[in-house]
């Protein structure tokens, strides 16, 4: 009797790449690998991981959440104004409710309203991003003058807060019902809803989901930064709809994982920071990227041959 | 289906040319600007950030200040070349009496320079200049090159005129900051015993990567010595790797930032310094000569002007206002 | 039997009446109330500002409307502009020459979209995602280190002339669209491109070549992308290495608009066409009042949001009453 083909875990090949990455940066410069250098990286990769698990279960339902940068520019102001004038945990909570309640606005959209997530979400950005804008009168910038925040800023703490987050994604959605509620609506919508799964109820978990994480990241990058501007974090979308593309997940729904994500933030971040430690000249960073997200894709293809 | 739909576009377009000839001659016989009152209008690289909020400061003070219009605009996106052609159009569209203009390349202003000017609006420009076209004048609180020359110049002084030094800048595509980033070159030949650590930085005007990319410069490069920053978030950026790596105040910062959002790190040490120009006193500055130039006086070279000091006139219609040094010596001084 | 249809369903049955409606809407509206929209001049500057969003639109409505999307076109449109203003600059090349090559270019890029999306079965976000910023990339590779922005020469007078004092942009952009509305409705390709947005699986069993009609759509949009970088190029007086950002979320944003649906299969440039002009008509109305420019991005997303919503009204009210005349 022939023995059953084992399938290639679908997370190997680019976390292969990952390790190679890794190790050909760490040979080629020793502080690649130093524990300083392990903070920078976390310190950098935080705010867009976070994001990036509430994209992922959001790419899993074959949805889209293009305006998470939006949300976290707005929660963060609307929070980070709160904790300015000594009001810290409120400030938090208030920033934690605009994330919450502009996923909600993003769910209505979508199961209510019927509308495409990505039509949805794209008016949502635009909507939001004006927002906040204006919200700041124009821009100005929040400053935390004591750093008020700085407990979630310093050291390996947004790190640790990111892969807090990571775990608890990989958790949720494998040992969750929630979670695998998640995968059945991105496989099949209809059959999982014949299955007694409500489709309309998990898609606004998961887009409140999103807007919390969004306001999280935000809480995070003012903790690190002790300031917040309107448009500090422009393009954190794409990076994070990226970085979810590179771990393995698939655009159309139905599969990925949350630990293929972490591999994809954990590609952008390192060959964003490798960049800088050989001296890439810059003008090749743009390209680098594009073919980045090229070949990971493409690996992913021919893994599934 | 097709001439269904063509039917409609039709009977659409032609109630438009209905409206177009009913409505063509009373619009325009409404007042472009408030009736009588000279307009000025600023139009700005982009609106919705500190420096471009503090110039409109300037622009409202001086609409009390000189009894006329003045408004601020610019497109809400970062180098938006397009967007900010068509809000230069609409200007001329509305007949204001000047137009003044920070351009975000200024190849691509010509033409409409050139057309404004034909209609008879005034066009200068302040901040960022468009030398090749038909603007009446600049003014400007430095020289694009000479203010990075000037940073290096400040940096050599506090590290000795020895060592590695590294470059931040905001986006590959800014004129402007590349502009500062040549004066920086030229600056660093001055000093035979200071050499670039590449690459340069880009952060795109975002903190996080500001932070990132000084913090993997220090990685690979551990003697370097100062860091020059030609954009606003680059010296905070610069401070928090610093800090984060223990070497706040053994590495030297200069750079182009305001001083709002660099207070505590000026105070404690770890930036050393910053060169600027209040941009709402550029902004006053600039309504106050243009509005001027309407009544007929230019500007001249050495003239005083209340709260700002001498301006200097050059070739080229070049208009100078002092600029100023930041150090935590003067920082609470300054309201931008 | 012809069923009945609601008065919902008559009143937004026409794919492209709402996108009008706002047109006509928007322009009656500022015509009225803003100072010196109607001078002539002025209303044809703004068209001239819009016409590469109208050509990049055209190209995305055939994308869309075969299930596919493009989020690459902007940068590919400022890769063609940077190439032109490299060709022209640092090489004794003519006018015609680099405008060739500028397009070429365009349609490489577009033609490799379409290819892995077609051939090696990619998904077009990801595909354009990586190509949108391997084009960026590219265009400050040959721009080279510390340039952003290249003046054009004297030579390419004759381009700066027709894009900055002429109508000859808002005509090429009328004639894409009309040929992208003839092909859509009357040809086969037309056909094929929304019998693949409608139902892929069903059309390739049916014998259509779809890979090739994907090919086609995409590198066709990586064409006008090059064209439309051409004319900006003319416009700018310049090749601005930053030239098309963020266009292709405003033109897929005047598509959608303009009644295409996002899932594939219903398709209309000339509601894209009415898209963009709403947009243009938008931004001149807005900037007349001096109303600033993040209301008008807000307004923008509003409209966005609104007008698919009642695209959905309108789904919903032609199932309603499709149950309703079958007697269910």
């Amino acid at each position: 009797m022939t023995k059953p083909h084992k399938r290639i875990p679908k997370e190997l090949p680019t976390f292969l790449f990952l390790v190679a990455l890794c190790t050909a940066l760490a040979l080629t410069k020793h502080s690649f690998a130093s524990a300083s250098n392990l903070r920078t990286m976390g310190t950098d990769a935080a705010a867009i991981g976070i994001i990036s698990v509430g994209m992922t279960a959001v790419i899993i339902t074959s949805g889209i959440d293009l305006s998470v940068a939006a949300v976290l520019a707005l929660s963060a102001l609307v929070g980070g104004e709160m904790i300015a004038n000594g009001h810290v945990a409120l400030g938090c909570i208030a920033a934690l409710a605009t994330g919450a309640a502009c996923g909600l606005l993003n769910g209505t959209l979508i199961t209510i309203g019927r509308m495409p997530p990505i039509i949805a979400t794209l008016g949502m950005l635009y909507v939001l991003q004006a927002g906040a804008t204006l919200y700041s009168n124009g821009g100005q910038c929040v400053i935390l003058q004591h750093n008020e925040l700085a407990f979630l800023g310093r050291g390996f703490t947004p790190l640790g807060i990111a892969l807090m987050v990571f775990a608890a994604g990989m958790f949720a959605m494998k040992y969750v019902r929630a979670g695998r509620y998640v995968y059945a609506i991105g496989g099949n919508e209809e059959a999982a809803r014949l299955a007694g799964i409500k489709p309309g109820a998990v898609k606004m978990g998961i887009y409140v989901l999103s807007g919390l994480l969004a306001a999280l990241a935000g809480l995070v990058t003012m903790g690190i930064n002790s300031t917040f501007q309107a448009n500090d974090v422009v393009g954190y979308e794409l990076a994070a709809i990226a970085a979810v593309v590179i771990g393995g997940t698939s655009i159309m729904g139905g599969e990925g994982t949350v630990f293929g994500t972490l591999i994809g933030v954990g590609i952008s971040t390192v060959l964003r920071n490798g960049a800088i430690l050989i001296g890439l000249d810059p003008k090749w960073t743009q390209a680098v990227i594009g073919a980045a997200i090229l070949l990971a894709v493409l690996v992913d293809r021919l893994r599934r041959k | 289906m097709m001439s269904r739909r063509l039917a409609i576009v039709c009977a659409v377009l032609l109630a438009l040319a209905i409206a177009l000839a009913g409505c063509g001659k009373s619009a325009e016989k409404s007042a472009s600007a408030p009736k009588g009152k000279r307009t000025i209008v600023f139009v700005f690289k982009l609106v919705g950030i500190p420096y471009s909020n503090a110039c409109e400061r300037g622009a409202q003070q001086a609409a009390k200040d000189l009894g006329v219009n003045v408004e601020f605009t610019g497109p809400a996106k970062g180098g938006d070349v397009a967007g900010q052609i068509r809000i230069i159009e609409n200007q001329i569209s509305r007949g204001v009496d000047a137009i003044v203009i920070s351009p975000n390349d200024p190849n691509s202003v010509k033409p409409v320079i050139e057309k404004a000017m034909k209609r008879g609006i005034k066009v200068f420009t302040w901040d960022s200049d468009a030398p090749d076209t038909k603007r009446i004048f600049y003014v400007a609180a430095a020289d694009d090159v000479g203010i990075g020359t000037d940073i290096v110049d400040k940096l050599a002084k506090d590290c000795g005129g020895k060592g590695k030094i590294g470059v931040m800048s905001g986006g590959q595509g800014a004129l402007n900051l590349n502009l500062h980033v040549d004066g920086v070159m030229k600056g660093l030949k001055k000093y035979p015993g200071m050499s670039l650590a590449k690459p340069i930085i880009y952060n795109n005007d975002q903190p996080q990567q500001a932070q990132s990319g000084v913090a993997g410069l220090l990685q690979a490069n551990p003697d370097l010595v100062g860091i020059a920053c030609v954009n606003s978030p680059g010296p905070p950026g610069a401070a928090r790797a610093l800090v984060a790596a223990g070497k706040s105040g053994k590495v030297k910062i200069w750079g182009l930032s305001m001083p709002s959002e660099n207070k505590q790190y000026l105070k404690d040490g770890t930036v050393n310094g910053l060169i600027l120009w209040d941009p709402a006193k550029l902004t006053w500055v600039t309504a106050k000569l243009v509005n001027d130039y309407l009544d007929g006086k230019q500007p001249v070279d050495g003239m005083d002007v209340k709260d700002v000091g001498k301006l200097k006139v050059g070739k080229n219609g070049v208009v100078i206002m002092p600029g100023v040094v930041i150090t935590k010596d003067n920082v609470d001084q300054f309201n931008f | 039997m012809k069923r009945r249809r609601s008065l919902i369903e008559k009143l937004v049955g026409v794919r492209e009446l709402p996108v009008i409606v706002l047109f006509a809407g928007l322009f009656i509206y500022f015509a009225l109330k803003a100072p010196n929209f109607m001078e002539l001049q002025g209303l044809l500057d703004d068209a001239r500002q819009y016409a590469p969003y109208a050509i990049l639109a055209v190209g995305l409505t055939l994308i869309i409307g075969s299930g596919g999307i493009d989020i690459s076109v902007g940068s590919v449109l400022g890769f063609s502009t940077v190439l032109l203003g490299v060709i022209l600059s640092r090489t004794g090349s003519g006018l015609a020459l680099a405008a060739l090559l500028a397009i070429g270019a365009g349609t490489a890029f577009g033609a490799f979209n379409g290819y892995a999306v077609a051939y090696l079965k990619l998904q077009p976000v990801v595909v354009t995602l990586s190509t949108m910023a391997a084009a960026r990339g590219l265009a400050y590779v040959i721009a080279g280190t510390g340039i952003s922005s290249i003046a054009l020469p004297d030579k390419a007078g004759w381009l700066q002339e027709a894009t900055n004092s002429t109508s000859a942009p808002v005509l090429l952009a009328i004639a894409i669209a009309v040929a992208g509305a003839l092909v859509m409705s009357q040809s086969a390709l037309g056909r094929k491109i929304l019998a693949i947005g409608g139902n892929e699986a069903a059309t390739r069993f049916s014998g259509v070549d779809v890979q090739r009609v994907k090919l086609a759509v995409y590198a066709i949009t990586g064409a006008l992308s090059g064209i439309a970088g051409v004319i900006t190029a003319g416009m700018f007086n310049s090749a601005t290495t930053d030239a098309g950002l963020g266009y292709e979320f405003e033109a897929i944003t005047a598509v959608l608009i303009g009644g295409t649906s996002i899932t594939g299969g219903e398709a209309t440039v000339v509601g894209s066409v009415f898209g963009v002009m709403a947009a243009a008509v938008l931004s001149r109305g807005f900037g007349l009042m001096g109303i600033s420019e993040h209301w008008r991005m807000m307004f923008l997303g509003l409209i966005l949001i609104t007008s698919v919503l009642l695209d959905r009204v309108r789904k919903y009210a032609a199932r309603r009453s499709a149950v309703g005349g079958a007697g269910l």
